[in-house]
């Protein structure tokens, strides 16, 4: 039947986002701050967008956020997908303003609204190696 | 001060193909084809254009060059923010011809978006590179976010979270647009009626978009010749139309809706007050305007920032008939990019010179003197122009 379809992956090489996703392999929400001036950003940038400094560190963040917007996806638009509709995708806001894109699946996601409590589950796929985000709601 | 004097230029011509599914023509043809016919349209002979302002994805200066017969190009340039290019395309050939770099600026858009290069491919066949090409790849495509109707789903669900906009809005445009569809000839849905059954029974595809909410796919081009306006009146063709003002804006953080500090914010924001300013008018002295429909949502939303009404009222200001023919102001006469082809908004450009024309046939508005035209491109990168006859 030939091979399954992957997932679209993200490359986990890339500088600017290894540490992030080194971070989700380890269980935690890694975000990009500036060494000089302290600015947390998200996503990462080549230069911080307070001062234009270009050295950062990659600091742990809490991992419950609260939806600020989604969708919930009907058509899949990768093969991959089809088998997962409908989900969701959730952006959630951590109390330092920044928003972390993951998903939601299962039975629930039309059920999702702005303002929901969710917390960050690690989804990691052993044959890729590479762990993704998912969010959960709480309640 | 923009530097930039009302009616200081104008659009001389204006030419497009047939808007089809399915082609034998490469989108370079097309683009030749749609430019020859505005060249006519003007009444001067292509190989005098010695500009270009390019916004497709197929085509270079020595394309046109080669295919044009132009003999001395003076300016050219590419404009890449998805659908908000062909107008600040036009914008930017306002200033060309305004400072006299160039005299004769050939803007074009168009491909074969249809039968060639799908916006929302991605496992297969030519992949359409959007900005922010890293953010993409790493934090949205693994996510399931992959194609336009997703991304601005975040914006249209946070819209409905916030103000409580009435549901009703997106119908109201879908179906004004394919009735405005079936007036023009040149429509691809010209035949198709939508009924309001239609619509509610339409597939959702992304919350809160369904089928009928989405634009088309086409294979066509259109082109615009913009000159200084008295060169315009002297050059044989059809009367000018008059470039009052024209504008472009970025959002903030334009390659990231999801930290966007204000998802609501649009380019078009910073550019409508811009361009009003210069041209010197109010939105309500405005006959007609063809608003960027890409999805029907997007209409409200930017009428919302131009400023016709607060955020969250624009179902209601849609509704009872005012952006119909015949209402108070007739929204995308031509049937958009929803009902009529998807040529980036390029379509839009030529139905309000139609309209200023008094050439638009069957959706011809009544008296139309001062016409409105948006884009809106890739993340909510906006361009407007403000034209009289």
């Amino acid at each position: 039947m030939g091979n399954p379809v992957q997932r679209p992956l993200p490359d986990v090489n890339d500088p600017l986002y290894q540490m992030h996703f080194q971070g989700l392999k380890d269980n935690q929400l890694r975000v990009q701050q500036c060494d000089a001036c302290g600015q947390r950003q998200w996503p990462p940038r080549d230069l911080c967008k307070q001062c234009h400094g270009d050295r950062f560190h990659w600091p742990v963040m809490p991992d419950q956020a609260v939806v600020y917007t989604y969708s919930v996806v009907y058509r899949a638009p990768h093969p991959w997908f089809k088998d997962h509709l409908p989900y969701a995708i959730v952006v959630a806001e951590l109390e330092n303003g920044l928003r972390l894109l993951g998903n939601a699946f299962g039975e629930d996601v039309e059920k999702i609204q702005c303002g929901q409590l969710v917390q960050a589950h690690f989804q990691h796929d052993e044959d890729s190696g590479v762990c993704l985000l998912r969010w959960v709601p709480t309640c | 001060m923009s530097g930039y004097q009302p009616d200081t230029a104008a659009i001389a011509g204006i030419g497009e193909t047939e808007y089809t599914r399915g082609t034998d023509k490469s989108g370079l043809q097309l683009l030749m084809e749609a430019s020859l016919k505005a060249c006519a349209d003007a009444g001067i002979e292509s190989g005098a254009v010695d500009g270009l302002v390019m916004t497709s994805r197929v085509g270079t200066n020595e394309d046109f060059v080669a295919s044009l017969g132009i003999t001395d190009l003076k300016f050219h340039a590419h404009i890449k923010i998805g659908g908000a290019s062909p107008v600040a395309g036009l914008h930017l050939a306002c200033h060309a011809v305004a400072s006299g770099i160039a005299e004769r600026v050939l803007v074009s858009a168009g491909r074969n978006a249809y039968s060639s290069m799908r916006l929302g491919a991605t496992d297969s066949g030519p992949r359409v590179v959007w900005p922010g090409d890293d953010i993409r790849r790493n934090l949205e495509y693994p996510y399931g976010m992959i194609a336009p109707m997703q991304w601005y789903s975040l914006h249209a669900n946070r819209w409905f979270h916030e103000t409580n906009a009435s549901r009703e809005g997106m119908a109201t445009v879908a179906l004004n647009t394919r009735h405005h569809a079936h007036l023009n000839p040149r429509a691809w849905f010209r035949d198709r009626p939508m009924s309001r059954e239609d619509y509610d029974a339409s597939p959702m595809l992304v919350t809160p978009f369904k089928l009928l909410d989405v634009c088309l796919e086409t294979d066509g081009a259109a082109a615009i010749l913009v000159t200084r306006a008295d060169a315009a009146r002297h050059a044989g063709g059809k009367p000018p139309v008059y470039v009052a003002a024209t504008a472009e804006g970025h959002p903030d953080s334009p390659d990231d809706l999801s930290n966007r500090p204000d998802i609501l914010g649009m380019g078009i924001g910073k550019a409508a007050p811009r361009a009003l300013d210069i041209a010197g008018i109010h939105l309500d002295e405005l006959d007609f305007a063809e608003i960027y429909d890409c999805f029907t949502f997007i209409v409200l939303r930017q009428l919302e920032e131009i400023g016709f009404c607060q955020r969250g009222e624009a179902p209601d200001f849609v509704a009872n008939g005012r952006i119909a023919l015949g209402g108070e102001l007739p929204l995308n006469t031509h049937g958009g990019l929803l009902s009529q082809a998807h040529i980036s908004g390029m379509n839009h450009v030529v139905e309000a010179v139609r309209q200023l024309r008094g050439d638009a046939g069957q959706a011809q508005v009544a008296g139309a003197h001062l016409g409105l035209v948006t884009g809106y491109g890739d993340f909510g990168d906006g361009a407007i122009a403000i034209l009289h006859n």
